[in-house]
């Protein structure tokens, strides 16, 4: 054999093996395509059986189908839904996990967060939202979840910036709401009653009829000392007849000081009426009577706060100076006295704090 | 009386034709890292040379890492020249000095016919006699007026009825930037709100305020605690006003205390004093709590013959209005009047009671602004560059009493901008009839707001000069009756914040052509003039008939 031929011979053997070679890929994609198909369509399946309640059939197949193909993350992500809605919360998080792993889908996140956050394994469930938002920014149920669990976390800051994210993308008008007054809520709660302003607005935009939610605003807008617009708020539910005893407090103390006395001693007195406990709305009442000229009511006001509080140093003096305008000049005299022996004990207590708060 | 509504816009900011913008002053670094830098500089509107037209004091202050030298601020006086404007004589005048300056009083300490200056200041407070010629000799040190307390309001007043003015000085913090902590210290760290702020009033050593008894041989003497004065804690004093509430003949004096009781010391008539602000009803606020008070003025803004009290507080507390009941004591009337709502987000300095449009009552303006720059980022309302506000006097509209509405906003460009006011007050700058104001404002220059309403209501002045009470004429009683109303006003005294002017008594008459004048000087002497001619200026000697004063003719 010459060499010529003896290379020919080679070229043959090394040809035929890469075309066998080729055959048998060939034949491995077709059978793995093949267990795809299968697995899709046992999916498929599944997701008829489950839409007809029939959970367990659909468990079933949807195990075929991983069986058919293991890295069939659908099935994995179906399966780790009926195991959750039948409560096998591990069984759940292990398909979910398994179905993240090989595809992390933004919505089997929110459902894996789900599972996780149902077991308190609010870590880890972080990681695997803030992972799925940053695949997918306008995922609802990814916002949703993850805004629900920095709440939950008490991490206000984060959690708000992430509901104002859910709301900028919610279609569902329900949880668009509660987004709303949520977010608003925690505004409230951070000492940013201005920005909490819009999202109030926008849940009564859509249900005018939350009362409760309306009287937050009010009180949202006095706090942010937009006091036309708080008391607009409180004349609609002045009129709906919603407002409990911290809401016509509020709504009487706004009457006061925008110098409507009359008024501010109607809805102060149907305050006390309602909830007798609170010290500050019988204060707010005795001044309002006070500046209207109802000296003798304010005094019985008084009287009764410092027979609840002997050492109110408010009342004292409100009382003093009521006294004083009813001629009644030596009771007077021994009431701003009393004020003043209590005054003065409170102010050098607070002379004597380092440093500290500015309460003005 | 019939008045007529000054129109919409009738104030003009007039600082910069008026050659005033180079009077900018310095108070502190612009974050304010400490309180010594919040509370400002003030003015004083004064005839210093004695040609008929009031010239400007403008006190400077500094700052805690000082100035290359030749840099540093220093006091500036401004020669009013009669035609509207200004010029700058500080060079000459011997006041071109750098200190941390706050207060000004003006008065004729030792009756030399001279209007002389007293300054209070963090550091040692400074008396500058006028020598006549133009210049200022400080005489502090000789006068045994050199206190380095830091002193704000001050006011220039016979308390003893003795035909000298006294002095008193309200004090503020015992300020010490190594016992008192920088904003944002992490050891220390001071809320306003939650948000970090500089620190005090609160929690801070609060200073003493001091009375200065005039020995009549241009020494003084601290008459503090033999006067009465309340020497056993201190609080945080911040505006003065001087008045005979009482009217017993005898000078009272208001403080107004930040974060602290305001304080009511009553003169027994022998220039001791008794402080009866709690039982009067004017230490605290409309609930019994002190206030964040600021600065104030007495004026008699109901026409009853009766001085009433005007104070102006922190943020979120509103300005405090006190009318006498005649009977040694005040009413609050914060809410009835309309200043409550008005002023609710308001943090007010300088204020007075002035007869903005000639109509024969007593209107308000208020200069505003906050003391914590960051502010705005808090979300409470207010901000730190505020408005500044006017307040119109109106009868109320049940018929009884009256009521303040705020018209600043229609009041001309000089009303509408926001800064951070600080001094300042009302004096006639043109001497034609109606009330201009100046105001400081911080790290800035100075605002001149001239009165432009044509509202052709009548106006008559008086300028009181003594001879048996004190020269400068503090502390004269003067009622004007024309067409059965009867106005009553008082002469100087300190009062607003951080200011001082020359006891000019300006009546508005709205269609009157002449009033009848009642006057009574410290220490009795009374005299009464009949068909007065209004529209016109008069000087009058104590003793003596009234004599027409016109502009640009030497006292």
């Amino acid at each position: 054999m010459t060499s010529r031929m003896r290379t020919r011979a080679r070229v043959a053997t090394l040809l035929s093996a890469m075309a066998m070679a080729a055959l048998i890929a060939s034949e491995v994609a077709d059978e793995a395509q093949g267990d795809q198909q299968q697995a899709d369509a046992l999916y498929a399946e599944a997701e008829l059986l489950l839409s007809s309640g029939r959970s367990e059939e659909a468990a079933a197949r949807l195990r075929e189908a991983i069986a058919s193909d293991p890295r069939h993350w659908r099935s994995h992500c179906a399966l780790g839904q009926i195991l959750a809605a039948a409560s096998r919360l591990q069984d759940a998080e292990a398909s979910y996990e398994t179905s993240v792993a090989i595809h992390p889908d933004p919505s089997c996140m929110a459902r894996l967060a789900q599972v996780l956050l149902v077991q308190e394994k609010l870590e880890r469930a972080e990681d695997v939202l803030r992972r799925a938002a940053a695949l997918d920014g306008a995922a609802e149920s990814v916002l949703y979840n993850l805004a629900r669990l920095l709440d939950r976390s008490e991490r206000f800051e984060e959690a708000v910036e992430v509901w104002e994210r859910f709301i900028a993308v919610a279609a569902d008008p329900a949880r668009l709401v509660a987004a709303r007054v949520r977010a608003a809520r925690i505004y409230v709660l951070l000492g940013r009653p201005v920005d909490a302003i819009v999202p109030y607005r926008a849940a009564l935009a859509a249900d005018p009829g939350k009362n409760d939610v309306r009287a937050e605003l009010a009180s949202a807008l006095m706090q942010s000392s937009r006091l036309d617009e708080a008391w607009s708020e409180y004349e609609i539910l002045i009129a709906a007849g919603t407002l409990d005893a911290a809401g016509l407090s509020n709504a009487g103390s706004l009457c006061q000081l925008r110098g409507d006395l009359p008024r501010a001693v109607e809805l102060l007195s149907r305050s006390v009426a309602m909830d007798r406990s609170s010290i500050p709305t019988r204060i707010a009442l005795a001044m309002a009577q006070a500046q209207s000229g109802q000296d003798a009511a304010a005094i019985a006001t008084l009287e009764a706060v410092v027979a609840d509080n002997p050492e109110h140093v408010k009342a004292w003096f409100l009382m003093g100076q009521s006294l004083r305008k009813v001629g009644r000049l030596e009771e007077a005299r021994k009431a701003l006295q009393r004020h003043e022996q209590i005054h003065e004990k409170i102010m050098r207590e607070r002379m004597a704090e380092p440093g500290g708060d500015t309460p003005r | 009386m019939t008045a007529t509504a000054p129109a919409a816009g009738f104030f003009s900011d007039v600082t910069g034709p008026a050659g005033l913008s180079g009077a900018r002053t310095v108070s502190g670094s612009a974050a304010k890292d400490y309180i010594l830098e919040t509370i400002g500089t003030g003015v004083a509107a004064f005839d210093y040379d004695n040609d008929g037209w009031q010239d400007l004091f403008f006190v400077n202050g500094s700052r805690l890492e000082g100035f290359p030298p030749g840099d540093e601020p220093v006091q500036k006086l401004f020669r009013n020249k009669g035609d509207g404007t200004f010029e700058d004589v500080t060079a000459r005048s011997g006041l071109a000095l750098h200190f941390w300056g706050h207060g000004v009083a003006t008065g004729d300490y030792d009756n030399d016919g001279m209007t002389d200056l007293y300054v209070s200041a963090w550091g040692p407070d400074k008396l500058f006699r006028n020598r006549g010629d133009g210049t200022f000799a400080d005489v502090s040190e000789a006068a045994g007026v050199r206190d380095d307390r830091w002193g704000a309001s001050v006011a220039f007043a016979d308390f003893n009825n003795d035909g000298m003015l006294d002095l008193f000085i309200a004090n503020y913090v015992d300020f010490d930037t190594k016992t008192v902590p920088r904003r944002a210290d992490p050891e220390h760290p001071c809320y306003y709100r939650g948000a970090m702020v500089m620190c005090g009033p609160t929690g801070l050593q609060s200073e003493v305020d001091i009375l200065y008894r005039n020995n009549g041989d241009g020494t003084f003497t601290d008459a503090t605690q033999s006067a009465g004065v309340r020497t056993d804690v201190g609080m945080f004093g911040l505006g003065v006003a001087v008045a005979d509430y009482d009217e017993d003949g005898d000078a009272d004096i208001y403080v107004a205390n930040d974060a602290t009781p305001n304080q009511l010391y009553r003169n027994r008539g022998d220039g001791s004093f008794e402080e009866v602000g709690a039982m009067s009803g004017v230490a605290y606020g409309v609930d019994g709590t002190e206030q964040g008070s600021m600065g104030t003025a007495f004026g008699d803004y109901d026409g009853d013959g009766r001085l009433d009290i005007v104070v102006t507080n922190f943020s979120h507390q509103s300005f405090q209005i006190y009318r006498s009941a005649g009977d040694g004591f005040f009413e609050d009337v914060t809410y009835a009047t309309g200043v409550a709502e008005a002023t609710y987000l308001s943090l007010g300095w300088a204020t007075d009671f002035f007869d903005v449009d000639n109509d024969g009552d007593l209107d308000l303006f208020f200069a505003n602004g906050h003391v914590y720059p960051g502010v705005d980022a808090m979300q409470i309302g207010t901000t730190y560059l505020q408005r500044n506000q006017l307040l119109r006097n109106d009868p109320a509209p049940s018929g009884a009493g009256r009521v303040f509405v705020d018209v600043g906003a229609a009041a001309g460009p000089g009303f509408g901008a926001a800064r951070s006011s600080r001094g300042g007050g009302p004096f006639d700058l043109d001497r034609d009839g109606d009330i201009d104001l100046i105001l400081t404002v911080m790290d800035a220059a100075p605002v001149l707001l001239r009165n432009d309403a044509a509202t052709g209501n009548a106006w008559l002045d008086v300028r009181p000069v003594g001879r048996r009470a004190n020269r400068s004429g503090v502390g004269v009683r003067i009622a004007a009756t024309a067409a059965g109303r009867r106005q009553v006003r008082q002469s100087g005294g300190g009062g607003s914040f951080l200011w001082s002017c020359d006891p000019w008594v300006h009546f508005g008459l709205a269609g009157e052509s002449t009033a009848d004048l009642e006057v009574v000087w410290p220490g009795g002497t009374k005299q009464t003039f009949r068909g007065v001619k209004a529209r016109a200026s008069y000087v009058l000697v104590e003793g003596e008939e009234l004599r027409a004063s016109r502009p640009g003719v030497p006292r």
